[in-house]
């Protein structure tokens, strides 16, 4: 979802170029021939041209305007050009067809008179921090609202701002697809679940006995049956918290947290969990660390998934040094293995979806969205994580959280934890 | 969110085997406790109906939220496992009238779910009126066993 908006973005930032450079370009040769103050509006369009009196043969020059002239009216994006004073200068026709408003009725018009924007709407969105949601709605000529996609940005000449060019689209069908994907995984999600449970289920039972005791071999295969059916579900539970966290509703109940003690509970548990691999596992808490105002849910995944991770790709005897510290402002815990470490090449890619190192490639663990989870999560609650690593020595990842703690956000989804 | 709490200690220690010699399966004269599994899983509903019956439970089964209620009504259930997402009727329905009927204010009720549902359940209080909050693919049989016995 985000390259197709890294898209949008680009093709926008290039319309805009061009735009400009029109603008400019027509402004310049506009200028020497002193226009005056009343036929400035006609003159960014169409300047007026002394040198050339007479109408035919077209010269270059005209044909240019001509084509620019066309391009601005028939852009498809809606197109708002005010002045210095906030009149509407060029209204396009895509703008006239979202806003309801002929050309003639906005020129000359203030921007807030025929641009209306739904204020009550843009406060709810302003809480989401995350997900692309962030956007307007404008107000028709009838009243009618419509999500907007919009861009903004002044020109200028030396020091002086001439006016604002706006662009915006109707992004109705956009957030329409956009839902409609996330209902899709959701559902897929949950229609998943189901069968997973029940091979999960019947495999745990087989290998209790309760259907009679297994030879070894038997005893093998029901595990490796019950071992994939984990992973096939951890996957699901991961599509699904993305999808949430990436609709921008998630919640975000921050309370009072102690994540000293909360350090140590996970450490134990992925010791436990990884006990057969005789790792040493090393927690030194620094300071005195205050308690926090966070998701406890939430940060609570962000270590499980680091410690995991540390564990998962450190051999066996390794080492796992978890450090807590605080300064001024933050608490900074620091996650240090001496495993496998990330290659160069990748170091960039680790906190995209589905990346999973070169060198990890053959194991048999890993979704590739544990670390993009994470780094969501810390997004969420105003942290920073960073990291460094060398292939083959180890990775060293640090996560701080403010002291000042996670501001409340209010939604209608919560993620899965484990 | 204390039943979260109460799940993550459970997943947490998921690897603990079936309780050894429950007592209600070696005396026959402890009356045997009646479970009641509302779940339109067929294959779901079968293998908690083995796993109680292998633990000397007496078993019901009920495939939707009314046909769930009417078996209350006639057959008084120590406990109930309750589906949340069945047709006809579904479990937050049937949790709803169950605790309008004064009789089954404190009859326990534990909810097997699929996870996605626990935001719907937010809202409508659901986990409120539930004894204890279960997600189906998190768990396993014995865990489910364990939290029955626990609540009863």
């Amino acid at each position: 979802m985000s390259f197709i908006f890294l898209l949008l973005e680009a093709f926008l930032i290039f319309i805009l170029g061009i735009l400009l450079g029109i603008f400019f370009s027509s402004k310049k040769k506009a200028k020497p021939s002193q226009i005056p103050e009343e036929n400035k509006q006609e003159t960014e369009v169409k300047p007026h041209k002394p040198e050339t009196p007479s109408a035919p043969p077209i010269s270059s020059d005209q044909q240019e305007e001509l084509q620019e002239e066309t391009v601005l009216a028939n852009i498809g994006e809606g197109l708002v050009i005010i002045d210095k004073l906030g009149k509407i200068i060029t209204f396009n026709k895509a703008a006239q067809a979202l806003l309801g408003w002929t050309k003639q009725e906005a020129l000359g018009k203030n921007f807030a008179d025929i641009v209306k924007i739904d204020f009550d709407n843009n406060l709810e969105v302003k809480n989401e921090t995350l997900g692309h949601q962030s956007s307007l709605h404008f107000i028709r000529k009838d009243g009618t609202k419509f999500p907007v996609g919009i861009t903004t940005s002044s020109y200028v000449q030396g020091d002086n701002i001439l006016g604002t060019i706006t662009l915006f689209r109707d992004i109705t069908a956009e957030r329409n697809n956009d839902k409609m994907k996330n209902e899709f995984i959701s559902l897929a999600s949950h229609q998943l679940r189901t069968p997973l449970s029940a091979i999960k289920w019947y495999s745990r039972m087989l290998l209790n006995g309760d259907a009679g005791k297994l030879l070894p071999e038997q005893a093998e295969y029901a595990d490796s049956i019950y071992t994939s059916t984990e992973r096939m579900i951890d996957l699901v539970n991961s599509l699904l918290n993305i999808t949430r966290i990436e609709s921008g509703r998630i919640i975000v109940e921050p309370k009072p947290t102690d994540i000293k003690k909360m350090l140590e509970e996970v450490t134990d548990e992925v010791k436990i969990r990884y006990i057969d691999k005789k790792q040493k596992f090393n927690l030194n808490i620094h300071d005195t660390i205050p308690i926090l105002s966070i998701d406890p849910r939430l940060i609570r995944q962000v270590y499980v998934n680091l410690l995991t991770n540390a564990a998962k790709y450190t051999p066996e005897k390794g080492e796992i040094t978890i450090t807590l510290s605080k300064n001024s402002t933050d608490t900074t815990t620091e996650i240090k293995d001496n495993g496998m470490g990330i290659p160069q090449k990748d170091q960039e890619k680790i906190f995209g979806k589905f990346y999973r190192g070169e060198n990890m490639i053959n194991t048999k663990e890993g979704t590739g969205l544990g670390l993009y989870l994470v780094k969501s999560i810390i997004q969420l609650s105003l942290g920073r994580i960073w990291f460094k690593s060398e292939e083959g020595k180890g990775t060293t990842f640090w996560v701080s959280l403010p002291l000042s703690g996670t501001p409340a956000k209010k939604g209608v989804l919560s993620i899965e934890t484990e | 969110m204390g039943f979260l709490d109460n799940f993550q200690t459970l997943f947490g220690s998921k690897k603990n085997s079936a309780v050894p010699n429950a007592p209600t399966a070696l005396s026959p004269d402890t009356p045997k406790k009646k479970v009641l599994i509302v779940e339109d899983e067929k294959l779901l509903a079968n293998a908690l109906e083995s796993k109680f019956k292998h633990e000397n439970f007496d078993v019901l089964k009920a495939e939707n939220g009314q046909l769930g209620l009417e078996i209350i009504m006639t057959s008084h259930p120590d406990i109930v496992l309750l589906d949340l997402m069945m047709p006809v009727m579904d479990g937050k329905t049937m949790l709803h009238k169950l605790r309008e009927i004064p009789e089954f204010k404190a009859l326990p009720v534990v909810v097997l779910t699929n996870a996605g549902e626990v935001d719907n359940m937010r809202e409508t209080k659901t986990f409120d009126n539930a004894s204890a909050f279960l997600i189906k693919s998190n768990v396993n049989p014995d865990d489910i066993l364990q939290v029955v016995r626990d609540a009863l």
